[in-house]
């Protein structure tokens, strides 16, 4: 299938990609950092996930449909929450509570470091699904206004692509 | 002020439940939906509040009887009660586009099907 | 430590939302497996409840278990604990059981859906947090897990989307549900400003103390009526009715046997546990003025539906009513009573619905007016159905009998032990209404069972086994809950009765032996619950056996006479009188088609009662802002009497 698209101006794509991996960064920092400081796995987790606006900024909606794949990042989202109650579970089968804090118990590291790392992981990949989902109702459209924008002035910038 | 706090939530609270009964668009009802939960989570906030008191972060060295700081509890329910308002406002949207593209329109007295 | 089976609530709860997320994980793909995982999953979450009867239900202990093992520090409850007494543990069963029973007749009846891995991931979902919700021990995991299970319950409600108003039942819902989980929230803030804790042992052992602080009123109003919400009484039944009649059967069952049972719980588990003021005169008009009026107003609006399973879902709502009429007493026997009937409302309710969905998966139609005549067709389901119209409606040897026979005696003697004219008019009222559940379940025989079959439905089949089977466990239940009325009480209801009665040893079970002492809270607990004894479900069907056999005697002696009469009278007066449209009970106009239409039967009570019906179907308007008002309106109405009264 055939399908025309307008890129970005070359500003907004450079300044994406830039600040792309930046907010993936501080996203992760603040998702490992959440047992000491404020936030922690569901702020974390929101900001990673809005690298996925960052592209469709940068990329449009192809750019997004090209990086991300929404049934991984669906299942992902499923694993992060059965690996959350098999972490809870460990305290079971360790003698303990469910949810018992039993790896080197009082120190910085936790189980909760790890509950609270699971959860920015299901957390992106819950929210980048929900964006996707939402950008692909956006996208529609916008194509269609680019197509007729197309039509009326030819002179800009086109890429034909399959 | 903190009694300032309780009037704004009670203001918000008052002025949702308002969109909620007299407004017949279903987006401004959700709106009013909105609002009563912005209500209910400044609520919330204000009951941890200590005036004067520290953000509620710790070591377990650090932390002795004579440190004040603001109830951390009621905010963690912020945060939950946040992500459930979140939640609430994305399904009655969802379910909204569909009951425009079912029914043509969004007024509540025309999506009446279901009575009596 | 503790034992290995202090984990089993936790593990029940958890089984259930593993269940759910592994089917989304791996059911996109195979059909098998995702049967496989859910049947596991139920089964699970019912063997681990089930293995907790014996310490609870029959020892009389109470599981306190804390997550993360974060015991209370100084007399301050930090952790998040999950506590189950008898009570919890009966509602816990009765959610498993419902679950379990839903669960495999999903997997016939929703065969013809598409994208099941949602429906099955919501459906497990809701189960799980219903069960956290009744097992929790803290007010703010109650509050999440209303939350979870208001969402999915919205979700499923809509998920049949092509259906006509599925979308609009869930916006409904969704709009007053989500109101009156914010009051719920509203409540919880007040109290905590107050006390500083979510614990519920810990809360009701210092509320007491705090019984002349008026937020402790305005608190109890909001909680009331946040759990009203969910057990959807008096002003907001429209719900129920909208997203019973437009979502899949199973979760019909689910919504009537299970979401409603979590309002219940959480009614009787604030007013007698946290509060523990049932013996105010004032909470008692409350409880039970809102009981007896959801009772009569649903089985007034049920009376005139013309959808098999709106019907239904207003009996429903009828029924959970009387739960809560006997619940307000603040007896013993009136909360026994109460326990009983909301057992046997999931049980009969569920087969109710199921028999429901099997008629609508079999002929694809659920009008009251357009079926007709299916018992030659649908034998089976016909007999089940009959079971669970016998059970509702309180005929012997049902279980309905059994219960509603005790809630009509807690509510009589408590008006004769308190000379007060109310309880006597509820227990009236409660005997109106099983009259109108039975007439309108007459109706719902004759139209969709009984009488001439429509030609489109001549070749309707019999539902298929795995469709009866969990239908056939719910009537097995129903029978044998009706059969044992001693058994059941003395086994399960006692128990639940005395857990009900004694928040002192849920408190010390919770935050340490002496706790409830130092906080006055004394509670003795019941150890009998004063049914009388002279009444055996057996010799009152013999009754009801002679007095229809004498009925039957009578009318046939009488009938030659009769008929003579009306022979003489008709040739004597105008041909005005053979029309049909005048006859007292089956009138409406003579056609070729003789089928007796949901709106036919009854016309004539229907018709000298019409000021009262038609001021309630004016009431059920539709529209999303007047059932708010009315939610607004209530709540009000509440706060005022509790600030102004407790």
């Amino acid at each position: 299938m055939k399908r025309t698209y307008r890129r970005k101006n070359v500003i907004v794509r450079c300044g994406a990609d830039l600040f792309l991996p930046l907010g993936c960064v501080f996203g992760c920092y603040v998702i490992f950092h959440g047992n000491t400081s404020p936030g922690g796995g569901f702020q974390g987790g929101v900001l990673v996930a809005s690298a996925i606006l960052m592209v469709f900024l940068g990329h449009g909606g192809t750019g997004v449909r090209s990086t991300f794949r929404a049934r991984l990042l669906h299942s992902s989202e499923t694993i992060a929450e059965i690996m959350y109650v098999l972490i809870a579970l460990l305290g079971v089968f360790t003698g303990l509570n469910f949810c018992v804090n039993f790896v080197f118990a009082g120190h910085e590291w936790e189980t909760s470091v790890l509950m609270n790392d699971v959860v920015g992981y299901h957390v992106m990949a819950g929210i980048i699904c929900l964006l996707i989902v939402m950008l692909n109702t956006l996208d529609e459209d916008d194509l269609r206004k680019d197509e007729n924008r197309q039509l009326r002035s030819e002179s800009e910038e086109e890429v034909e692509e399959e | 002020m903190i009694i300032t706090n309780y009037i704004a939530c009670f203001a918000l609270i008052v002025l949702g439940l308002y969109c909620m009964v007299v407004k017949h668009n279903l987006i401004k009802i959700m709106m009013g939906m909105g609002l009563v939960d912005y209500g209910v989570n400044l609520l919330l906030v204000t009951v941890g509040f200590n005036y004067g008191g520290t953000a509620p972060i710790f070591d377990i060295a650090e932390l002795t009887r004579a440190s004040f700081f603001v109830d951390p509890i009621p905010q963690a329910l912020t945060l939950t009660s946040v992500v459930i308002g979140a939640c609430t406002t994305a399904m009655s949207l969802a379910l909204g586009i569909k009951l425009k593209e079912q029914y043509g329109t969004l007024d509540t007295r025309k999506i009446r099907r279901l009575n009596g | 430590m503790s034992a290995f089976i202090d984990n089993f609530p936790v593990l029940a709860v958890m089984t259930l939302f593993v269940g759910g997320f592994l089917n989304s994980l791996v059911g996109r793909r195979h059909a098998i497996l995702q049967k496989i995982v859910v049947l596991v999953t139920v089964t699970g979450a019912l063997a681990m409840v089930l293995a907790l009867v014996k310490p609870v239900l029959m020892d009389g202990e109470i599981i306190t278990y804390w997550l993360g093992n974060w015991e209370p520090v100084e007399g301050w409850a930090i952790g998040i604990a999950l506590e189950v007494d008898a009570l919890s543990l009966f509602f816990g069963l009765i959610v498993v059981v419902a679950v379990f029973v839903s669960g495999v007749y999903s997997f016939t009846y929703m065969s013809r859906d598409d994208s099941l891995v949602n429906y099955y991931t919501l459906f497990l979902m809701l189960g799980g947090s219903v069960l956290g919700l009744v097992l929790s021990g803290d007010l703010f995991n109650i509050f999440v897990m209303v939350e979870i299970m208001t969402f999915t319950a919205v979700a499923l409600t809509a998920f049949r989307s092509h259906d006509e108003g599925a979308l609009e039942g869930a916006m409904k819902y969704l709009v007053v549900g989500s109101l009156g989980s914010t009051f719920l929230l509203v409540g919880i803030a007040i109290l905590y400003s107050q006390l500083h804790t979510l614990n519920l042992a810990q809360i009701a052992a210092l509320l007491p103390e705090q019984s002349n602080n008026p937020l402790m009123g305005v608190a109890f109003a909001f909680l009331f009526i946040g759990f009203a919400s969910k057990a959807f009484l008096f002003p907001f039944q429209p719900l129920a009715a909208d997203a019973h009649a437009v979502a899949p059967a199973s979760i019909s069952l689910m919504i009537s046997g299970v979401l409603t049972k979590c309002g219940v719980y959480g009614i009787i588990r604030m007013c007698y546990v946290l509060y523990q003021n049932m013996d105010l005169a004032v909470v008692q008009y409350l409880v039970t003025g809102f009981g007896a009026a959801t009772m009569f107003i649903c089985v007034t609006m049920a009376f005139q539906q013309h959808n098999f399973k709106r019907l239904l879902a207003f009996h429903s709502i009828s029924q959970v009513g009387y739960v809560i009429t006997a619940v307000g007493l603040g007896t013993a026997l009136g909360v026994s009573a109460g326990l009983y009937h909301a057992m046997n409302h999931t049980i009969f309710k569920g087969l109710l619905f199921l028999t429901a969905g099997a008629v609508q998966h079999q002929t694809g139609s659920l009008d009251l007016d357009g079926l007709g005549g299916l018992s030659k067709r649908m034998p089976r389901t016909t007999v089940l159905f009959l079971i669970g119209a016998a059970s509702i409606s309180g005929l012997p040897p049902f279980n309905g009998f059994a219960s509603k026979w005790m809630i009509y005696q807690a509510t009589f003697r408590q008006g004769v032990d308190t000379g007060n004219f109310f309880f006597i008019i509820v227990c009236v009222l409660a005997l109106l209404t099983s009259v109108l559940t039975l007439a309108s379940f007459i109706k719902v025989t004759q139209s969709v069972f009984f009488g001439q079959l429509p030609e489109k439905y001549k070749d309707v089949k019999e539902v298929p086994l795995l469709m009866r089977l969990p239908m056939w466990i719910l009537a097995v239940l129903c029978v044998v809950t009706g059969l044992f009325p001693t058994q059941v009480q003395n086994w399960v209801l006692l128990p639940a009765t005395n857990a009900v009665f004694s928040a002192a040893s849920y408190i010390d079970a919770a935050m340490g032996e002496g706790y409830a002492a130092l906080h006055n809270v004394v509670s003795s607990g019941v150890t009998s619950l004063g049914v009388s004894t002279c009444w055996s479900p057996l010799s009152w069907l013999a009754l009801l056996f002679c007095v229809t056999c004498a009925v039957t005697i009578v009318a046939l002696l009488g009938s030659p006479d009769s008929k003579e009469e009306s022979h003489v009278s008709a040739a004597d007066e105008t041909a005005e009188e053979l029309d049909p449209k005048y006859e007292p009970f089956f009138s409406g106009e003579e056609s070729v088609y003789s089928q007796v239409g949901g709106s036919d039967l009854f016309w004539g009570f229907k018709h000298s009662w019409r000021k009262h019906f038609t001021f309630w179907t004016n009431w059920h308007s539709g529209v999303v802002n007047d059932y708010t008002l009315y939610g607004v309106v209530v709540t009000a109405f509440v706060l005022l009497a509790c600030i102004f009264v407790l």
